[in-house]
């Protein structure tokens, strides 16, 4: 365990709510939007932030220091998303406007300049064929290029090898723009 | 590449020969930094000279790369931690309101109460009927003694003794008493020995 953090988690352990309310005043925006993002859309995030906080307080006493609170604690978020995407695909919910996994919903680019709004819209196409994105290829590429972590700590948080971080990744890649040329989008220029 | 392991073996130089999938997995790793093996790079890089399709996909990588980056971040809404603290309360896991000794939160300290604290008054009420009903079946014990009965090994000893008399009201007579306790089984007595 961190030498710094010893206090803080024995301050957490003995169930010191001023300590809970600092863990989740510094972390809940990280955990929020990884938590949306890993969920996607759909989900409420506030939800299952709470829920992954909740699990992380409950489970203090196996908290055995190996890795960063912090690290732990997103780890559980991850996980928390992640079997939340895995219960709504066993019971799928069809939206009202229309099947799940149709053309990308238009973004709002009326009032941004020209180019703003290109990039807007790209933005928003990227991420509705990363919803598209079968798993593990999506959350490993959500946690390398949205959530900005580096390969160890991808290995860590979803547990795996660095080998099958970067076979991931690369595949995930891939995956991606093919999805995108489905779509007729190149991202790097005209389909 | 079908396999997650191919990766290990896509990074091995000798493994074989370059091709697109093995290419773009060497640049994957350079595009984040990763170090790969000199000859490796350079095999990746020969290829990519002489295949334009190489950096078109490498151009799209990182376009897209740069897009879902791009995402702004989410913000937790104002009463967030609140609302965790008062779940986590309910839960059980806090056990010490320090925000209400801090004096800030008041409406969450009330809600975050330790559980034995609201528990307190039903507890004092169960234990109050608990030493009550203990009291009151005392009494009836005691008002209705049960009756007594000698235990088995006293009984035997008491019948043994009785021999010494021929009647409770008679006065003792050692020898009958004597007579009677050899010719009892139990008292294991035999003549011309010691019991």
């Amino acid at each position: 365990m961190r030498d710094d953090e010893r206090p803080l988690v024995a301050r957490l352990r003995a169930g010191e709510q001023d300590a809970f309310r600092e863990i989740v005043d510094a972390y809940r925006d990280r955990i929020i939007t990884v938590v949306a993002r890993v969920a996607g859309p759909g989900a409420d995030a506030e939800d299952l932030a709470q829920d992954a906080f909740l699990k992380a307080f409950a489970a203090l006493d196996r908290f055995d220091g190996r890795s960063a609170l912090f690290t732990w604690i997103y780890r559980i978020a991850v996980n928390t998303a992640r079997d939340w995407v895995d219960y709504r695909r066993r019971r799928p919910v069809v939206p009202l406007e229309g099947p799940h996994g149709g053309p990308a919903e238009p973004a709002d680019t009326a009032a941004l300049p020209a180019e703003a709004a290109e990039r807007e819209e790209l933005r928003a196409t990227v991420r509705a064929a990363l919803e598209r994105l079968p798993e593990p290829f999506r959350t490993t590429l959500i946690l390398r290029e949205m959530e900005g972590h580096s390969y160890e700590e991808v290995a860590e948080i979803l547990g795996i090898s660095i080998g099958t971080v970067e076979s991931r990744l690369f595949r995930a890649r891939a995956k991606l723009r093919a999805l995108l040329e489905q779509q007729g989008v190149r991202p790097g220029g005209a389909a | 590449m079908s396999a997650e392991r191919d990766g290990h073996e896509a990074r091995d130089a000798r493994a074989e020969p370059m091709d697109e999938a093995r290419c773009l997995f060497v640049f994957s790793l350079l595009q984040d930094g990763r170090s790969v093996e000199p000859p490796l790079e350079r095999a990746a890089r020969d290829y990519a000279a002489s295949h334009p399709e190489i950096e078109r996909a490498l151009d799209d990588w990182r376009r897209q790369g740069r897009a879902l980056a791009e995402v702004a971040p989410l913000t937790a809404s104002a009463d967030f931690t609140e609302r965790v603290l008062a779940a986590a309360a309910r839960q059980g896991t806090l056990r010490r309101p320090a925000a209400a000794a801090a004096g800030d939160g008041a409406a969450v300290a009330s809600l975050v109460a330790e559980p034995a604290e609201s528990l307190r008054p039903f507890a004092r009420q169960l234990a109050l009927a608990a030493g009550l009903a203990l009291l009151l079946s005392l009494i009836v014990t005691l008002a209705r003694p049960a009756d007594l009965r000698a235990d088995a090994a006293i009984a035997r000893h008491r019948h043994a003794i009785d021999g010494f008399r021929s009647s409770p009201y008679a006065a003792d007579d050692i020898a009958a008493g004597l007579r009677a306790r050899l010719a009892d089984g139990e008292f294991g007595a035999r003549l011309g020995s010691r019991p």
